[in-house]
């Protein structure tokens, strides 16, 4: 730590994470996060047809005609469904069904091939004579919703600002402001490095990562907290600079084995929970390796100046021979 | 605790245990031909759009969502152009055909461009959609399609709930998504359709209504503020706030209700949303309406009309089209592979226990199934929340807090034991050196979390009251229900130091 001080590494780094954080919200304002996952742009393949495809059990001919179709055309599905049309003022099951194809690639003069070469099997085909087999073939752009992206971005710097306020009365200004610093440090970069790498999530995601990146943060820094305030009760630092620096060193061991299992929650949940919830599960990894760094690197190096500057004022009240508080006086003598 | 106690202690919970897992987790069939059906509490548990799970019985799904098409007027699908065409050419080229049959079925394809031109998806009545003597789609539909979007995005967004979609369809057609776990689905495939300015009306049916009329320089805003829900106990209200001068206006209208009922209208284009039978005079600046409403409903019938009243108008009249019901998003295998992750993680956590403290391991395993199972109990409990991705990531960050709140009291204890402390003081002494750090961090994440929770909307607020959920319960598991059960485990233990595989610090003899 304090070789970072004194190389003004910290300065170096703290420009790093700005420049990202700035970067990424400048391409958050112009583009957005890549929204991919939420599929945003879409064509679909659609059949709709009566029971007696059900009855006759001829579904499963029907979906395997489709995706020749589909082969034949070089396209691949996304996403296969099939239901049951409602009727809308109840949403009871009617007699038609529809079976839909999605695709998020692929282009439209392809889909739309697919579309006829499904069209023409199916008349060509008397099985389907009865079955009143209607094919389309679709585009769809999904809107953005904005009123839940602010508020989310609103109710967390609200409660870390409070979160951190509380640990700033139980452990001094210093320890509070390093802490929020630590706190909107990673609950910003985390967005930011998925606006700046355009990797896709789901819309909602980034703030649940920032949310969960902010959880991490605060957890850890506590650790340094308690770790800090330890150091200045049993007087083995003899400055509040030497409690910082020594109470940061030591917390990076139980840090690690605190963010240990955070980790593997992330890791499991990702890797065992396939397909669109590992999507959204595994870049939580960066909630968690971000305070690592933030609290090993920033906190401190935030603490220690702000330690210092109210260490020095005690100390001049002191000299004046002003009141320093009876707790802070009985541990002096 | 002395041996019986910690013996009928442990047995008590260990059944309670048991059974409240059963409930949660075991589903099945019984009964002649299997007719009933038990269904765990997990299955039965709302979910979000991307998770989804089949119950018992094999045709009930809960999860995934709804989505209906609704098509503007002078737009439609491909498949009612061509049924429509078929049906009229039927009749054209049928014998004995009339020149108006002939002439029909041609200014029926005369009618209509298809959209795209090629391949067509919809069909656009030229009319409608291009203006008098238009080759394309007039300027004015385009403005009146943009206000509308704009209008269900208002619908959707404020409504709150999380994995709903508005997408535009083929151009010209709209495609809305809702979770299955909204409530009166039927009511908000309907009431969002509703395009069109609100208005007031007064009379005995919606059609004959007389409707207010406005002077000079005057609109619907000096007369209606607004519209909001509310519920008081088990009532739900609309509550439509007016100015004064449309408090007067009502007045004037009802001033001879309590002679003759009136009935009060209020209007989204040309549908009545609500029909208020006034029996008295009504002067109030803000009206609740009760009626028939559930809380879900009468929010989405305030919805309707205050987006109507506070947005850009929209003179496109919407209809509904295809209503299916969509399965999980995340496909329905992602529910289960969930459920098995958090399993994993469960036992990793829990194995790791009894590795590094050996017979200590029980005293975190019985904390963190109490709190696994008052988790899933308090989401299937509490109204608002519902399963998906991020309940599970909010409960499991808890499970991992937990285990580190235990890990740093177990240590803490072991450090004493080693100093030369009896197991009765080290662990008095070790939690009394823990606790202030533990309550202080579990203060601080309930700050973070439920204030994140009260402020912010759909998934982060399920992920954020989770998640104070699990640090609440989490604070409570590792401070007292831990050390109850370790304090329990540990009377049967003629070795208190091995069952906790605690060892005394070796000194050097001098």
């Amino acid at each position: 730590m304090t070789k970072i001080k004194d190389n003004k590494l910290f300065a170096l780094l703290l420009a790093v994470s700005s420049v990202i954080i700035v970067a990424g919200i400048i391409l958050y304002a112009l583009l957005g996060f890549n929204a991919l996952a939420d599929v945003p742009a879409s064509k679909t393949v659609e059949l709709r047809y009566n029971a007696l495809v059900e009855i006759e059990d001829k579904e499963a001919a029907l979906g395997k005609l489709c995706e020749d179709a589909f082969k034949a055309n070089g396209l691949s599905y996304t996403d296969k469904t099939q239901s049951k049309l409602l009727d809308s003022n109840n949403l009871n099951e009617g007699n038609e069904s529809m079976l839909v194809y999605t695709f998020s690639a692929g282009s439209e003069a392809k889909v739309q091939a697919a579309a006829e070469a499904i069209r023409t099997a199916v008349a060509a085909d008397a099985a389907y004579a009865d079955a009143d087999v209607f094919v389309s073939w679709h585009t769809q752009t999904a809107s953005r919703f904005y009123e839940s992206a602010w508020r989310g971005a609103i109710a967390l710097a609200v409660g870390a600002i409070v979160a951190l306020a509380y640990v700033a009365i139980r452990y001094g200004v210093s320890c509070g402001v390093a802490g929020l610093v630590c706190c909107a440090h990673d609950a910003l970069l985390v967005p930011a490095f998925f606006a700046l790498t355009r990797i896709p999530v789901y819309a909602a995601a980034p703030l649940l990562y920032a949310a969960a990146a902010a959880f991490v943060s605060v957890v850890l820094w506590l650790l340094v907290c308690a770790k800090i305030k330890a150091k200045g009760k049993s007087g083995e630092a003899v400055t509040g600079e030497l409690c910082i620096l020594s109470a940061s060193k030591e917390s990076r061991k139980p840090m690690l084995f605190v963010a240990l299992p955070f980790a593997a929650v992330v890791l499991l949940l990702g890797a065992v929970a396939v397909g669109g919830s590992a999507l959204f599960v595994l870049p939580m990894l960066l909630s968690v390796a971000c305070p690592l760094y933030s609290v090993n690197v920033i906190g401190p190096a935030v603490a220690l100046p702000i330690r210092k500057a109210f260490d020095k004022k005690r100390e001049e009240k002191k000299n004046r021979g002003a009141y320093v508080g009876k707790k802070k006086a009985e541990a002096e003598t | 605790m002395s041996k019986i106690k910690s013996a009928f202690a442990l047995v008590l919970s260990t059944v309670l245990i048991l059974g409240v897992a059963f409930m949660c987790f075991v589903s099945f069939s019984y009964g002649v031909d299997k007719m009933h059906t038990f269904n765990s509490v997990l299955s039965m548990m709302a979910k979000d759009a991307n998770l989804g799970t089949t119950l018992a019985d094999g045709n009930n799904y809960v999860g995934g969502g709804y989505s209906a098409v609704y098509y503007p007027e002078g737009v439609i699908s491909a498949q009612e152009y061509s049924e429509n065409l078929a049906a009229l050419k039927e009749v054209a080229e049928g014998e004995g055909a009339s020149n108006d049959a002939v002439k029909e079925y041609n200014d029926y394809l005369e009618k209509y461009a298809p959209y795209p031109a090629e391949n067509p998806a919809i069909y656009l009545e030229k009319e409608t959609v291009y203006g008098e003597e238009g080759t394309a789609v007039s300027e004015e539909f385009e403005a009146d399609f943009a206000a509308a979007k704009d209008i269900l995005r208002a619908r959707l967004d404020r409504v709150h709930v999380e994995g709903a979609k508005l997408e535009v369809r083929d151009g010209y057609t709209f495609r809305v998504t809702f979770p299955a776990y909204t409530g009166a689905q039927a009511s908000l495939l309907n009431l969002f359709s509703y395009m069109g300015e609100f208005s007031l009306g007064y009379g005995s049916s919606a059609d004959s209504a007389t409707r207010l009329t406005f002077g000079e320089d005057e609109d619907i805003h000096d007369y209606v503020k607004g519209a909001h829900s509310r519920t008081s106990g088990s009532t739900a209200y609309v509550a439509v706030e007016f100015t004064r001068k449309g408090r007067a206006k009502i007045a004037e209208w009802t001033a001879s209700a309590a002679d003759s009922s009136t009935t009060l209208f209020f209007f989204v284009g040309d549908n009545a949303v609500i029909q208020l039978s006034a029996s008295q005079q009504i002067d109030q600046s803000t009206l609740y309406i009760s009626g028939s409403y559930t809380a879900d409903t009468a929010q989405i019938v305030a919805l309707t009309i205050d987006t109507a009243l506070n947005t850009a108008q929209s003179g496109l009249s919407l209809s509904v089209g295809e209503v299916v019901r969509n399965r999980a998003g995340m496909g329905d295998l992602a529910f289960v592979l969930l459920l098995v992750a958090s399993a994993v993680l469960f036992v990793g956590m829990t194995a790791f226990f009894f590795v590094r403290y050996r017979g200590l391991g029980f005293a975190h395993l019985y904390s963190s199934l109490a709190y696994l199972l008052i988790m899933i109990l308090a989401v299937w409990g509490i109204p608002f929340l519902h399963l998906g991705v991020e309940t599970f990531l909010a409960a499991m960050l808890g499970g991992a807090l937990l285990s580190v709140c235990d890990v740093a009291v177990f240590e803490s204890v072991r450090k004493e034991y080693a100093a030369g402390k009896t197991i009765a003081s080290s662990v008095k002494a070790g939690y009394k050196r823990c606790f202030w750090t533990i309550f202080d961090l579990h203060i601080a994440l309930l700050l973070l979390s439920f204030i994140t929770y009260f402020i912010a909307l759909t998934e982060l607020s399920v992920f954020a009251f989770t998640l104070g959920l699990g640090v609440a319960l989490s604070g409570l598991c590792s401070l007292a229900v831990s050390r109850f059960y370790w304090a329990a485990c540990m009377s049967f233990a003629s070795d208190k130091g091995k069952f906790c595989n605690f060892k005394r610090e070796e000194l050097e003899d001098d």
